[in-house]
């Protein structure tokens, strides 16, 4: 449920110049209109990858939300390896 | 009758637009090699309509209504609707084929495919960049049609391959002098957004090729299993397949393929007769 909540939110902000201008300027307030929990909320706004993905996050929803705020591609990866665990000779 | 007179595939890699600069020369010149061989195939042939069999990636359709076959019926669309591809959003607009999308909804309705109208949606890479090279000035016509091969669960090869087929026979069905060109884009082994980013599987991506230039009908039996553990990205074969299906029948040729860091990436066409 909740990461159908999230996905949603994300989803928004990569077709929505207007949302994601929001999330920029007043996270807080992106959050108030989509519901958002104060955990998701701070996570949102710490760009915590790794925890976003492990709440379910659509992996295209979540590459795709960080290449659109010009996040870096090397730490979303790190981000996501370290939530999951993972480990493996292609890293 | 409208003539399928080409039918060809390949990968959308979106850094082909968004960042040109991180591709060696010589890789970046067989890209476009790859894509000018594709180019002369749609000169030659006299493509004037273009029906473009992709997913998309949820940047215009919401995970919460997404369509596992969809075709777009718009008049005209636009795009791209990303604002990191390196091409201004909103700065294309293409021309679409209304009356060929409503023959595939009844020509897919006959043969048990239940399409799902979309009237409009903003055109996203899965579409857009290998036309971007093929058709720069974007004076033809082009058809979308959605695969879901990104929100499980997925429909099986097997019936993306009948999708395609169903796809052909509609467009050979459509009482129009159109010369139609049918492209598939997407994979090959990739992954994204996930731990595993980065990961090519080549002996996957060779196995594949090989099944569908031969047009094998064994290409239908690979399974989710095979294509989750090649990455996640790898489900955007079906977008291939479904072409296979359009021409089942006909030899393919591979037109280039290249280990790109983080995508296996190729191009090939089929023999159209």
């Amino acid at each position: 449920m909740r990461a159908q909540v999230l996905n949603t939110t994300l989803a928004e902000l990569l077709h929505s110049e207007e949302a994601l201008t929001q999330y920029q300027q007043d996270p807080d307030a992106l959050a108030a209109r989509y519901g958002l929990t104060d955990e998701e909320r701070e996570r949102l706004k710490a760009k915590d990858m790794g925890w976003l993905y492990v709440q379910g996050v659509h992996p295209y929803i979540l590459a795709q939300f960080a290449l659109s705020i010009r996040y870096d591609m090397g730490t979303y990866a790190k981000q996501v390896r370290e939530a999951t665990g993972y480990s493996s000779a292609a890293q | 009758m409208a003539h399928l007179v080409a039918a060809m595939a390949s990968v959308h890699i979106p850094s082909l637009l968004a960042a040109p600069h991180r591709f060696a020369p010589a890789v970046w010149e067989k890209f476009q090699q790859g894509f000018g061989t594709l180019r002369k195939t749609l000169t030659t042939a006299g493509v004037d309509t273009i029906v473009v069999i992709s997913d998309e990636h949820f940047n215009a359709l919401a995970p919460n209504c997404y369509p596992t076959f969809g075709v777009v019926t718009a008049g005209t669309c636009t795009g791209p609707v990303e604002n990191w591809l390196g091409v201004p959003r909103g700065s294309i607009t293409v021309q679409g084929v209304p009356e060929l999308g409503e023959t595939i909804l009844r020509e897919g309705a006959h043969q048990g495919f239940d399409l799902t109208r979309i009237g409009d949606v903003h055109l996203d890479h899965g579409f857009l960049t290998c036309l971007h090279f093929l058709t720069p000035e974007w004076d033809l016509s082009y058809l979308w049609l959605i695969q879901n091969c990104v929100l499980p669960p997925l429909p099986s090869v097997r019936r993306c391959y009948d999708f395609g087929r169903m796809v052909g026979e509609a467009i050979r069905a459509w009482e129009s002098p159109r010369r139609v060109a049918l492209l598939g884009t997407g994979g090959l082994s990739h992954a994204v957004g996930t731990p595993d980013m980065g990961r090519v599987d080549t002996a996957f991506d060779a196995r594949l090729l090989e099944l569908l230039c031969a047009n094998s009908p064994a290409v239908r039996e690979i399974t989710d299993t095979e294509m989750d553990a090649a990455g996640n990205g790898t489900h955007e074969i079906r977008n291939w397949v479904a072409v296979a299906g359009a021409v089942a029948g006909a030899r393919g040729e591979v037109i280039m393929y290249e280990n790109v860091p983080g995508c296996g990436c190729g191009m090939m066409q089929f023999e159209v007769a």
